[in-house]
């Protein structure tokens, strides 16, 4: 069905949203029409998110219009969305894992026979054929939970078909997902594009935006920067408007000073990596590389202790490290952050100085009787030195924003002084200026001569403050390069091989 | 409402405020403060209705009863900020009761009934945390089933209570309540409350290992990522938890002057009544104390009140749903008004 | 609705293990099976069938009450006030027949009581939005506190001798007592409402991941309305057919039968977190915890001493349960594993 008429989708008119504190949307204007993708580009707080939220009606604007089709639309809840047909397919994937894929796709508007009780039988056969249509074969019956999250995405998008939506929201969708996923995500976004569906993009991948979009509207500070066709601009364009300056000042790089090897990892096998090995030397940033679900994520709890080590050996500074003991880990001279701040991370109901010395506790006491005017006295070095923003120290941890909580968590390990601090995607989900605080210590550490190495799935920050950098492909290490080698294009033909393709060893 | 509050405050930022301000707000602010206040206020009021309210016979009386579940209550609330629970302190006011009075007409030495109580407890704390530590199931089925467990071990040792044949002098002396026997003149369950008071409320803010028990039940991922050793120090707190029931235990039969094997019967669910009205959360990572403290008076206040001005002894009971009531209402509208629900 | 999709290489040996493993009420009924047996070897009273006839008698009022708790409880959300609703049910019923001299106005009341309460419950969790398991607890103080204060702590006795009422207790039909075909009836309901409803699915849904339900415009609060209503319901059936047993009203029922509730309810593999549990398991639960405890009164162990054992029992059955959940992901693991082996990526 081609589009016939351009009258917009969807049109938002001086929407504003405002928390106790924040103005997450301050009067934003926007519009999608028939057969569009619309990307959505902007720093996590910018705005996209609320704005996101506001037509899914799970939030209620402070002010402005919105109008479905033309009609005012005042959402009260998620049916009223639902109903006006518009489908959000969220970055945490929003399904029921122990629910059948039938189930979970015509979760809040199953089938019924006519007495209105669940019709089983069509439920599983109009499953079936929306799951054919996305050339998705997997039996309707499957848990949802035992499914991979590639997958999941196309299940969640079988949802968007079954409601027959008319405007598809997707947020983030192919951050776990390989090259060859991705292609297939797009043909089926072209598809949905061709029966005139209006397909609001959301992601920081700005090259994948300029393959799929049509248009692109810019967020910054809860401000809508601007709209304009995609083929009026380019990747540095956007990346000015979305963080109000150029993009060099974020990575505060010093000339290393390499020194003697620090961590030493042989052949080290945990869950989700095989065979790991390799070597950080004093005063290096060594960056691994890696595609979401690629194993990089475990390569920080494996190492320290966190996750159970099947085979191979550690050592730091020539001293062997246990497996499986994240006490002995830190006594030896490592500190982890792993990736998720608030999951492993924080203890959100504890104070900003609670999180600060939680590792190191024992510092501060004699036979477990803590010296309440030291810890006092330290915390406020750390909130001064790493410029904390926080009323107080007995602040709790929760109301402070996402970088601000980073770097307790950043003061926790440097606390203890540890030798060899390993970083697990240090930057996800903080603002701008955050980040190139995090890379500006990150950079000091190593000039004091620590040993750091340097988790990620974002290219740019890999490129900018790594001395050397390790590709991670399904659990493996499958490319090396020097800081000098490295491009964009390089690590990711390295990461992105799929598997029939040849892979390219390197040393 | 965490660890610190008596550690003075000190701002980084400019606060702008002045310390009444900020004083009053700490008050309204926290599930202690609005407790005191309510206690405080219930106080006046009966001190102005009643001329027995504040004898020191009365309030003796009075806080000799609250003494029992706040003692367990210190306990639970150490456990249940560590985010467990233990449903079998109520049983183990019967079990370790009755061991203690069998173990004391056997001896005839109250040292030996007293550590026969302490050894029920820590055995049975040791096993609520065996069972869910290391079976990994979770505390409130394991100590759903001790309690079954423990109230049937109380049955089978008596057929329904064991009397006091010792007839040691100290016996009766040591916890009866209503009589002031020491030098400080206050009744001894009082004192024994306030003496644990003091040392676990300091444990629980001044110690590595308090500190420890707030992190683990605030994120127990990243208490251990931060090289706590999770299992121990719960394991501890079952045990003290345990030990702290079967204290209550002991001090009930003196109380009684005999072991009953049906004693304690709903006592577990007025504890933890008692420790989530004083602030803490079956999420964990919050509560005190001072909280569970001032919760329990508020209850035993409330229930001598009804006494005292002459109502219906039967309301008891409602009073105590509608204090637990109010105090979720209360909490639950301060936290839509903060925003962190 | 799982399904059991076979890997290739299962043998027989190990699709029983997976059946096993990923149904929870057969898994159960072989439980059951083998305590039965267990008793008839031992005491040879428990090979009668007028002993089982009896039982199911018992087991009505918890098997009713825990069904309702159990649907609840799949939406992630607890109720703790059946044990004293059990008592306020009876003293509503007696004292509305001394009132007005009409049995059915009595039975009418106390199931009113039931809406009233399920419904105040629901008001705090879903509209203010108390804490279910803290809510319920106060509650469960403040209603045995007005049966306290109401009958002033005498039991209440039916002045007109219904016994039209007690047949609802002591009546058979052939050989079945009639409170089990009311319990059997609400759980072929609360069955049937659990499978076969939009409501039941996605009050699954709701306990499995209460965001997705969200957000698929399911409006979680008036489902979880509804359950705290039809806990309440189910929990003044309960307290009917309790007091129909001795047309009394006492203030002293049902004290501790939230915990004898909950017990059945965890023994039937519900997860406290929700989303996890069916009636059918628990209906299976309430058997087997009553088997238990005829069985011994049979042999003549002291009834008291009984809680020894089905303390001991509930923590093998959760144990056993974990075991089984464990090995069906296991299984499943294995089975997903064989799956995209056969096929290649799916995607790729």
């Amino acid at each position: 069905m081609a589009t016939t008429t351009s009258a917009p989708l969807l049109t938002l008119a001086g929407i504003r949203k405002e928390f106790p504190g924040v103005v997450a949307l301050a009067g934003v204007n926007f519009e999608l029409l028939p057969g569009e993708v619309h990307a959505l580009v902007g720093e996590n707080g910018a705005g996209k998110s609320t704005m996101i939220k506001i037509i899914s009606g799970l939030y209620r604007p402070d002010a402005g219009e919105m109008a479905v089709g033309g009609e005012v639309a005042e959402f009260r809840s998620p049916a009223d969305s639902i109903a006006r047909r518009i489908k959000v397919v969220y970055q945490e994937l929003d399904l029921v894992p122990d629910m059948s894929v039938a189930e979970n796709v015509f979760l809040g508007g199953y089938p019924k026979t006519p007495r209105g009780l669940v019709d089983w039988a069509a439920l599983n056969s109009r499953t079936e054929s929306l799951l054919a249509e996305l050339g998705l074969d997997i039996d309707p019956g499957t848990p949802v939970g035992e499914l991979r999250v590639a997958e999941q995405q196309l299940v969640e998008i079988a949802r968007a078909l079954s409601q027959q939506a008319q405007i598809v929201i997707m947020d983030e969708p192919t951050s776990a997902l390989s090259p060859g996923e991705v292609d297939r995500l797009f043909a089926v976004i072209e598809q949905l594009q061709q029966r005139g569906v209006g397909i609001i993009y959301v992601s920081h991948k700005l090259d994948e935006i300029f393959r799929i979009a049509d248009r692109v509207t810019v967020f910054r500070d809860g401000q809508l920067v601007t709209t304009t066709p995609i083929a009026e601009t380019s990747i540095q364009q956007l990346v000015t408007w979305m963080v109000g300056r150029e993009l060099s000042d974020l990575y505060p790089k010093s000339p290393a000073v390499i020194g003697e090897p620090l961590l030493r990892v042989s052949n080290v096998s945990g869950p989700g990596i095989y065979d790991l090995s390799l070597t950080v030397h004093a005063g290096e940033v060594v960056g691994i590389f890696g595609l979401m679900g690629a194993g990089i994520n475990s390569v920080g709890r494996v190492i320290f202790g966190a996750s159970p080590r099947t085979a191979g050996q550690v050592t730091l500074a020539g001293q062997e490290v246990g497996a499986g003991s994240p006490g002995d880990a830190m006594e030896k001279g490592l500190a982890l952050l792993t990736e998720n701040r608030k999951e492993d991370g924080l203890v959100l109901p504890l104070s900003v100085k609670n999180n600060m010395t939680l590792a190191s506790l024992r510092k501060f006491a004699t036979f477990g009787w803590l010296w309440p005017r030291q810890e006092i006295k330290e915390s406020a070095d750390y909130v001064n030195r790493l410029s904390i923003k926080t009323p107080s120290l007995r602040q709790q941890v929760r109301f402070l924003s996402g970088g601000n909580q980073q770097k307790v968590l950043m003061a926790r390990w440097m606390m203890r002084d540890p030798k060899v601090l390993l970083l697990t995607e240090p930057t996800r989900g903080i603002d701008v200026g955050s980040k190139a605080e995090i890379y500006r210590l990150i950079d000091e550490m190593a000039h004091r001569g620590l040993g750091i190495l340097f988790m990620s799935t974002e290219i740019p920050e890999i490129l900018g403050i790594a001395d050397r950098i390790l590709v991670m492909r399904e659990g493996r290490i499958v490319a090396a390069f020097g800081r000098n080698e490295a491009t964009q294009e390089r690590l990711v033909a390295a990461a992105a091989s799929d598997l029939n393709d040849a892979i390219v060893e390197a040393g | 409402m965490s660890a610190e509050i008596s550690t003075p405050a000190r701002s980084v930022g400019a606060s702008g405020q002045s310390s009444l301000q900020d004083f009053l707000r700490r008050l309204f602010g926290s599930q202690e403060g609005v407790l005191f206040l309510i206690v405080a206020v219930l106080w006046l009021y009966l001190m102005s209705r009643s001329d027995v309210f504040f004898t020191q016979r009365n309030i003796g009386v009075m806080l000799s009863q609250v003494s029992m579940i706040a003692i367990t209550g210190f306990g639970m609330t150490m456990l249940m900020i560590a985010r467990e629970v233990d449903l079998s302190v109520g049983s183990m006011q019967a079990f370790a009761g009755v061991t203690a009075m069998q173990a004391l007409n056997e001896s005839h030495s109250l040292i030996v009934g007293l550590l026969a109580a302490l050894a029920v407890g820590a055995i049975v704390g040791a096993i609520n945390a065996g069972a869910t530590l290391g079976l990994k199931i979770s505390s409130f089925i394991v100590t759903l089933a001790m309690m079954q467990i423990v109230r049937g071990l109380a049955y089978t040792s008596t057929n329904a209570a064991v009397q006091n044949e010792h007839k040691l002098a100290s016996f009766k002396k040591v916890f009866n309540g209503a009589f002031i026997e020491n030098p400080v003149r206050i009744p001894n369950p009082v004192l024994t409350m306030v003496i644990i008071f003091i040392i676990f409320g300091l444990i629980l803010s001044r110690t590595t290992f308090g500190r420890s028990i707030y992190a683990i039940g605030g994120n127990p991922e990243a208490a251990a990522l931060s090289g706590i050793p999770v299992n121990r120090i719960k394991a501890i707190c079952f045990i003290i938890t345990g030990m702290l029931a079967a204290l209550s235990a002991f001090m009930l039969i003196a109380r009684m002057n005999s072991g009953q094997n049906n004693a304690g019967f709903g006592f577990e669910l007025q504890v933890i009544g008692s420790v989530l009205l004083g602030g803490a959360s079956l999420a964990g990572g919050k509560g005190t104390l001072v909280g569970t403290l001032l919760a329990a008076v508020l209850l035993g206040t409330v229930n001598n009140g009804i006494v005292l001005l002459g109502y219906n002894s039967n309301w008891q009971t409602a009073v105590v749903g509608l204090m637990i009531l109010t105090a979720v209402f209360l909490d639950t509208m301060r936290r839509r008004m903060t925003g962190q629900s | 609705m799982s399904s059991v999709f076979a890997s290739p290489q299962e043998n027989g040996w190990q699709k029983w293990k997976a059946v096993w493993a990923r149904n929870e009420a057969l898994s159960l009924l072989v439980l059951l099976a083998g305590v039965i047996a267990l008793f008839m070897v031992i005491e040879p009273t428990m090979r009668k069938s007028s002993v089982y006839w009896d039982l199911l008698r018992q087991v009505s009022p918890t098997m009713v009450a825990a069904v309702g708790i159990t649907l609840l409880l799949l939406s992630g959300e607890f109720d703790l006030t059946v044990g004293s609703m059990l008592a306020l049910t009876g003293i509503v019923i007696v004292d509305t027949f001394n009132r007005t001299d009409n049995m059915w106005l009595g039975i009418l009341a106390g199931l009113l009581t039931g809406l009233v309460i399920g419904a105040i419950n629901g008001t705090f969790v879903t509209v203010i939005g108390m804490e279910s398991l803290m809510t319920t607890l106060g509650m469960m103080f403040a209603i045995r506190g007005l049966v306290y204060v109401y009958t002033n702590q005498t039991p209440i006795v039916d002045q007109n001798r219904f016994t039209q009422f007690t047949r609802l207790w002591f009546k058979n039909f052939g050989p079945v007592p009639s409170p089990i075909i009311v319990a059997l009836v609400l759980v072929a309901l609360a069955y049937f409402l659990a499978t076969r409803t939009e409501f039941g699915r996605n009050t699954y849904a709701i306990g499995g991941n209460a965001n997705a339900a969200r957000v698929s415009g399911i409006n979680v609060r008036r489902v979880k309305f509804t359950l705290f209503v039809i806990s309440g319901l189910m929990a003044s059936v309960a307290g009917l057919l309790y007091t129909a047993q001795t047309d009394t009203g006492y203030f002293n029922a049902g004290l501790g039968f939230e915990l004898e509730v909950l017990a059945a309810v965890v023994l039937g593999g519900a997860s406290l977190a929700g989303g996890q549990g069916n009636v059918t398991s628990t209906a299976l639960a309430v058997l087997i915890i009553g088997t238990i405890g005829k069985g011994m009164r049979l042999m003549s162990i002291d009834t008291t001493q009984q809680l020894l054992v089905i303390g001991i029992v509930m923590l093998i059955a959760v144990y056993y349960h974990r075991i089984r959940k464990q090995t069906a992901a296991r299984l499943t693991q294995e089975a997903y594993a064989a799956r995209q082996a056969a096929r290649g990526n799916v995607l790729a």
